[in-house]
């Protein structure tokens, strides 16, 4: 696959890097002249100096023939303009975002950049998990936000403990999707009448206005 | 107004003062407290430490009742972002961005923020000094082509009459400055040699003008 970079960090680099190992190819663009140069000694990628929003920088990296595009750089402002030039100008089919602040996610989703990764985020949640047992954590969004895939473990005195899909659904005031419930090493495709445990691993799809309500019934 | 100023640069300064002198809220964010320096002691607003780009440091900042927000930062990509947090989170209606050359202009204006460009306007007005002689050009407006001028008048018009001078439809002189006044003459006005005049231009009007007031193309 062709991959472009924008970035020339730590997370761009090691992505690079890696990827390149894997096989792919590999065009990273990093706007520091000097970090360019050692990314460039050091890695076999080919490597663009200049500033990633640059319309003309993009296009002299091949963006329009990249399967996929990493906008990685350590501002968010940066990423953002980055993401929405690729996503007006060029036709590329995937772009993955970084979002450093956390509290940027919702809004990279509501202007339509809607594969964010977030590392602060991550971690933050799986502390979360530790300390509100229960939580529905965001995996994607779609459609500016207004959907969600998310996941969670169903706690001890659950509401949806022992109820079936069907029973669940019939609860809320809107229609939620189970994708999958994973129970020990098994993943279970369920259907209505699989029944919900205490232990559950969760994957849910959801409307981001009924979220909070799917949550009160799956904490304890 | 409630007016949000991100970024307290020189200009956002300015911009802070002139709005706040007006008795407009003005509201002024920026990362560092140090450039909050550059405000005079008369402006009376509200100075706030903080990432223009989020959306808590906004929301304190009053972005809930806004009625413009406007991003001054040294980052073109700040700039655009903080505009269209305003935009699209808190819907405020009147954002704009400053973009420092005038090339992402289409971008921004793809995204519904309006775009000021000091370095594209400053660059223009130096060209204009230099190949237009004495002539200034104003402000050229967006639609029709209409351009507002400065221009000296030339010993072979002082004597005449604003009558004599202008074209109805075509070329209206609507300020007079003389020495340290200026007037809105009539059309019995007679012009004194060291005049300088505003124009309206239609750009019908142009060549006449630049005939008649000597101005190289």
């Amino acid at each position: 696959m062709n991959v472009l970079i924008v970035g020339g960090g730590k997370v761009g680099y090691y992505l690079a890097s890696h990827l390149a190992h894997s096989g792919h190819r590999i065009t990273l663009i990093e706007k520091n002249p000097e970090r360019s140069r050692k990314i460039s000694d050091a890695l076999n990628v080919l490597v663009i100096c200049g500033e990633g929003s640059d319309l003309s920088v993009l296009t002299d990296a091949g963006a329009s023939e990249a399967d996929i595009v990493a906008v990685v750089t350590g501002k968010d402002e940066d990423n953002l303009v980055v993401a929405q030039v690729l996503k007006e100008y060029f036709d590329v089919q995937r772009i993955v975002v970084r979002v450093n602040n956390p509290a940027n996610e919702p809004v990279f989703h509501a202007l339509g950049l809607d594969l964010t990764v977030s590392s602060t985020g991550v971690i933050s949640r799986l502390i979360e998990e530790e300390t509100a047992p229960g939580s529905l954590h965001t995996l994607l969004a779609f459609h500016k936000g207004d959907m969600l895939l998310t996941d969670c473990v169903v706690q001890p005195g659950s509401a949806i403990a022992g109820l079936s899909v069907q029973q669940i659904v019939k609860q809320l005031s809107e229609h939620i999707v189970f994708v999958a419930v994973i129970r020990a090493d098994d993943v279970i495709i369920p259907k209505g009448d699989t029944v919900i445990e205490v232990g559950d691993k969760l994957v849910i799809l959801t409307a981001t206005r009924t979220k909070d309500e799917v949550e009160r019934l799956v904490r304890g | 107004m409630y007016v949000i100023i991100v970024g307290c640069g020189k200009l956002g300064a300015r911009v802070a003062e002139l709005l706040s002198s007006e008795k407009h809220n003005v509201v002024v964010i920026d990362l560092s407290k140090s450039s909050f320096a550059r405000l005079s002691t008369e402006f009376n607003g509200i100075t706030l430490v903080g990432n223009g780009i989020d959306i808590n440091v906004l929301r304190e900042a009053g972005a809930e009742q806004a009625d413009a927000l406007v991003g001054l930062t040294d980052s073109d990509n700040a700039n655009l972002m903080a505009a269209q947090v305003a935009r699209e989170i808190f819907k405020i209606p009147k954002v704009i961005a400053r973009l420092t050359l005038d090339d992402k202009q289409e971008l921004y204006e793809r995204l519904g923020v309006q775009v000021v460009s000091p370095v594209a306007i400053g660059a223009m007005q130096v060209r204009n000094r230099i190949v237009e002689g004495d002539y200034r050009r104003y402000l050229v407006l967006d639609k029709d082509g209409i351009e507002i001028l400065r221009a000296p008048i030339l010993p072979k018009l002082a004597g005449k009459r604003v009558l004599d001078v202008q074209k109805w439809g075509h070329v209206v002189i609507s300020l007079v400055i003389r020495g340290a006044k200026a007037f809105i003459p009539d059309i019995d006005t007679v012009f004194e040699p060291d005049d300088q005049v505003l124009l309206s231009v239609s750009s019908k009007g142009l060549g006449y003008v630049r005939r008649m007031f000597q101005m190289e193309d």
